[in-house]
């Protein structure tokens, strides 16, 4: 093994015994890391990143099995090293940062505390030795390092602070492998860039190898040299950040990056991937993504491609590598036979022609959308008012106004504090005024805690204003009695962020989706017929109606949620981070949906999201929420071009933001 | 939890769980055809037959120092017992339901003071309690009911207003308001079946406990009067005799320990049935 390699995991397996079934969690990881290298391991939740991982360290839980494979860290293999080794190494050598720090930091133990433990631990430092040590490396890290703020405990830190404190923990034996599981998923996007480039910075100063797992291609754009994608536990995909991005190879890759909603895509259609991730107890035969992959023949359902070399770092599983195109429009063909030449299975150069066809002629997603515009390399002008795209509604006749749906006048909200001992209130909403015509897509965007969902909920009339009107349709909603109140409400819905909560666990599908009309007083014989069509439109199987929610991905959730809310008739839809807990390549289906249902019924949405990219890529009107205040609204064109507020200007300007594929911009 | 053991723990959580059915079936039995099913009288003294052991000709299980048969007054003990268990937890759950549930969905002030109504009942031991109401009520198996389900109601409404707290905040709940749902409404669909796991747990947790200060109760003197038979009389009775005839403390014991596990063990098992998860 050549000596500059760092971490070396070959066709590494590891599966879980539940009950009486076998879950495949992993089925044969390739990865090598270079010392000094952020390596990015991209993946959808399930895909097995977070197992990879725990495998490297380690802590996988008793019900793991390590079927077959090897990790080589430094010469050392981990998988057969003794308990005592391997905890002088863990911490030491090779250390872990989590996605939630408030779940591995000790919360009955000061902050400085916690990281002069391992300095002793590992290094055998006296007390006055680590703690010098913790307080610079409480500057390093960018924590405040007075006396009084070392003394705090993680649940005086905000979540960035926490994850700052962790990362101090994880470099405190300067380790040469950083393990980072979704260290900034919970975290905002001005945040998120914070922790990244203290990670850069101190990769840079000390050499460190970085592991980073994530879903999001943002941060991979933005930090990493190297990436690996990872599908139902194997690697697909692997290559430099740039021949990445340029050329894709495997057609998940190239779904993946299709799929991720941004302002230049503008009303362009979202591409998607068909289906879903495949259950871990279930994997298909043959190459495990042949379900979902537009050009898949016969043979990918029987052989499970092999990863192979495509050019010198690039390596991919697919028997078909970059043959599958975006779009209509697409550019010169990628392949280039020479460089398959070296793949030890037969590769079949007769279907050349064949294939190319087939992609072409499969171009229907799973929402049945038409044709995916090219729109990779040729971002949609963002200055003019937009062209909008399927999900607009005509407007009728030039000149003529649409009128005003929903008004929100001087909007505060105050929440007195809670607990007993800090009682100071807090101010959630701060004025807050705007109006949202009939027919629009209104963004709402902001960082979290600015007051998004509170003011959905005042809209909703879930949660009353401390001051301040809501308007609908010239109806002042906060004078209505309670009668008219329960008629206005089938006109306003909300979906929320997480579908998961959204519907009654002991409720099956159907008497959840019945709940609407029954209040709405539809007799029996009608709700069935109803919830049958809308299931049909989101495109959940009638056949599923006696299902229980845990029964289905958090993506059919959401549109089973949808489907409810569609029940009502409303006209008015207010749409809280809809998509954001679900895979990117689930999103680009939701997001299609309702864009769909908008045209369709004729739906004026308020859409919430913490993402400007998603709100960029489908608002006609932009709004920008700052700590309770609006401090920006405007048609989306003017916004995105020409921000007048220096909040907007610092959201459009965050490099993790995934502005169009064709840019990479190295840090 | 290892993986390769998780059938076998299976298999014999479902052992118990019948055992334990079986058990409670054969009580509930025995306590409602008492008089069919019970050898003699409770109270009958067989005073020639004294401290017979286990097993005699006649006594299955024996008979005490004043040559009462251990096996009928084991039969007619179980209907004090299961009484005073069923009634006073189910006077527990209603009140504390209905107490949880106004707490839970009223504001701040009348929230407020019935939590602290309820925090005032908790915080004394529940045996001294018993005894206070006791002294204000007498003694007897209809106070004695009663004082445990007052007792007990605290005990309930805590969690229930908790839970109601909580799942007021869920989606799914506020997703109901949003689709115009009366405020009853989202109580019995969405909230109470929501916690019923939880109180089915508590309420076989209380059931037990139930049955155990009714035994101390009655043991103490307070509850169920002598000659009435009673588990707790019977132990107390088996004290002075514990040398010459162990099988007196034994055998109400015993009885009292599966009929207390018994319950346990099912309302684990039925909580986890209730959940559609698993
Ligand atoms: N303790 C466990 N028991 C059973 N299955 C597990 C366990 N942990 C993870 N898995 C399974 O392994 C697969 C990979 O999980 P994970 O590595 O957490 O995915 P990711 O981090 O990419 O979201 C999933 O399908 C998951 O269900
Ligand atoms: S072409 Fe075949 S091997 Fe390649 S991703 Fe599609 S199904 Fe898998
Ligand atoms: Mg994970």
């Amino acid at each position: 093994m050549s000596q500059d390699v760092l971490l070396d995991i070959k066709d590494l397996a590891v599966e879980f015994r539940a009950h009486s079934s076998r879950i495949q969690a992993l089925r044969g990881i390739d990865l090598t890391l270079l010392p000094g290298q952020f390596h990015a391991l991209v993946g959808e939740s399930g895909a097995g990143k977070t197992v990879t991982a725990c495998t490297v360290l380690r802590l996988l839980p008793e019900s793991a099995r390590i079927v077959r494979g090897s990790v080589v860290f430094q010469d050392h293999n981990l998988l057969s090293m003794s308990g005592d080794v391997l905890r002088n190494l863990r911490g030491r050598e090779i250390s872990m940062i989590f996605q939630q720090p408030s779940k591995y930091l000790n919360p009955s133990m000061k902050a400085s505390h916690q990281i002069m433990e391992s300095l002793r631990y590992h290094l055998g430092y006296s007390d006055r030795a680590a703690y010098g040590e913790a307080r610079r490396l409480f500057e390093k890290v960018g924590l405040p390092a007075r006396r009084e703020d070392m003394a705090r405990y993680p649940h005086e830190f905000s979540g960035g602070m926490r994850q700052r404190l962790m990362i101090a923990m994880a470099i405190a034996c300067t380790p040469s492998l950083l393990i980072a599981d979704e260290p900034t998923t919970a975290l905002d996007v001005g945040t998120r860039l914070q922790i990244i480039n203290l990670l850069q910075d101190i990769r840079r100063a000390s050499g460190m190898a970085i592991l980073y797992v994530t879903h999001n291609i943002g941060i991979v754009k933005y930090a990493a040299d190297y990436i690996s994608i990872i599908y139902a536990g194997k690697i697909i995909e692997s290559a430099p950040r740039e021949l990445l991005f340029s050329e894709p190879m495997h057609p998940y890759t190239r779904l993946l990056l299709a799929s991720a909603p941004g302002r230049d895509k503008r009303g362009a259609r979202l591409r998607g991937v068909p289906g879903s991730v495949p259950r871990p107890d279930d994997i298909p035969a043959g190459c495990a993504f042949h379900p979902r992959c537009p050009i898949a023949q016969k043979e990918c359902q029987e052989t499970p491609p092999p990863f192979v070399r495509l050019r010198t770092p690039h390596r991919c599983a697919c028997f078909y590598p970059g043959r599958m195109g975006d779009g209509p429009e697409e550019g010169p063909e990628v392949f280039t036979g020479a460089e398959f030449a070296r793949p030890k299975t037969s590769f079949p150069k007769t279907s050349a022609a064949q294939t190319t066809k087939t992609a072409q002629t499969t171009k229907t997603t799973e929402t049945g959308s038409a044709a995916f515009p090219g729109s990779q390399g040729q971002p949609a002008p963002v200055d003019a008012e937009p062209p909008r795209g399927q999900g607009d509604v005509p407007r009728e006749g030039a000149g003529v106004r649409p009128s005003i749906l929903l008004r929100v006048e001087n909007i505060s909200k105050t929440f007195a504090g809670s607990g007993i001992l800090r009682r100071s209130p807090v101010e959630a909403l701060n004025g807050v005024s705007f109006s949202i015509e009939e027919g629009d897509i209104f963004g709402l965007v902001g960082e979290s805690g600015a007051g998004k969902t509170t003011l959905a909920r005042i809209i909703l009339f879930l949660e009353h204003p401390s001051a301040g009107e809501i308007f609908f349709k010239d109806t002042r909603l906060s004078s209505l009695p309670a009668k008219k109140m329960r008629e206005m409400r089938s006109r306003i819905q909300i979906i929320f962020q997480d579908p998961h909560s959204a519907l009654d666990p002991r409720l099956t599908i159907r008497q959840s989706m019945e709940e609407g009309l029954k209040n709405l007083g539809v007799p029996g014989d009608k709700r069935r017929a109803q919830v049958k069509s809308l299931l049909e439109q989101v495109e959940i199987p009638w056949s599923q109606e006696d299902w229980y929610p845990h029964e289905f991905s958090g993506g059919q959730k959401q549109r089973i949620v949808l489907a409810r809310a569609l029940s009502m008739k409303p006209e008015f839809l207010v749409l809280d981070e809809p998509v954001s807990s679900l895979d990117v390549s689930i999103q680009a289906g939701i997001i299609n949906l309702l864009l769909d249902l908008k045209k369709e019924y004729n739906l004026t949405y308020l859409f919430i999201s913490h993402d400007l990219d998603l709100i960029g890529y489908l608002s006609t009107t932009i709004g920008v929420l700052k700590a309770g205040r609006l401090v920006e609204t405007g048609p989306a064109g003017q916004v995105l071009s020409n921000p007048r507020s220096p909040c907007t200007r610092e959201l459009l300007e965050n490099p993790l933001s995934f502005l169009s594929l064709s840019e990479t911009k190295k840090i | 939890m290892k993986t390769c053991s998780r059938k076998k723990h299976h298999k014999i959580r479902r052992f118990f769980f019948t055992l334990s059915c079986a058990y409670l079936l054969l009580l509930a039995v025995a306590a409602l055809a008492a008089p069919l099913i019970a050898p003699y009288s409770p109270t009958r003294q067989f005073l020639d037959k004294r401290l017979l052991e286990p097993c005699s000709e006649g006594h299955l299980l024996g008979s005490d120092e004043l040559g009462r048969d251990v096996l009928s007054r084991l039969i007619y003990g179980s209907r004090s017992l299961l009484a005073v268990g069923s009634i006073s937890v189910s006077i527990a759950l209603a009140a504390g339901l209905l107490l949880g549930i106004m707490a839970g969905l009223r504001g701040k002030l009348l929230g407020g003071c019935l939590m602290l109504l309820i925090d005032g009942i908790l915080s004394f031991p529940t045996v001294l309690l018993v005894i206070t109401v006791i002294s204000l009520f007498g003694y007897g198996l209809a106070q004695m009911i009663l004082t445990i389900g007052i007792v007990f109601t605290p005990v309930f409404a805590r969690i229930v207003r908790a839970e109601t707290k909580s799942l007021m905040t869920e989606g799914f709940v506020e997703s109901s308001r949003a689709l115009g749902t009366r405020r009853l409404k989202i109580v019995t669909r969405h909230i109470v079946p929501n916690m019923l796991p939880d109180l089915i747990i508590q309420a076989t947790i209380l059931f037990a406990s139930a049955i155990i200060i009714e035994a101390s109760l009655s043991f103490l003197g307070l509850g169920v009067q002598p000659p009435s038979p009673s588990w707790g009389l019977m132990l107390k009775d088996a004290r002075s005799y514990i040398f010459q005839a162990p099988h007196l403390a034994f055998i109400p014991g015993i009885a009292l320990a599966a009929t207390v596990f018994s319950l346990n063990f099912i309302g684990d098992v039925v909580a986890e049935k209730l959940n559609p998860k698993l």
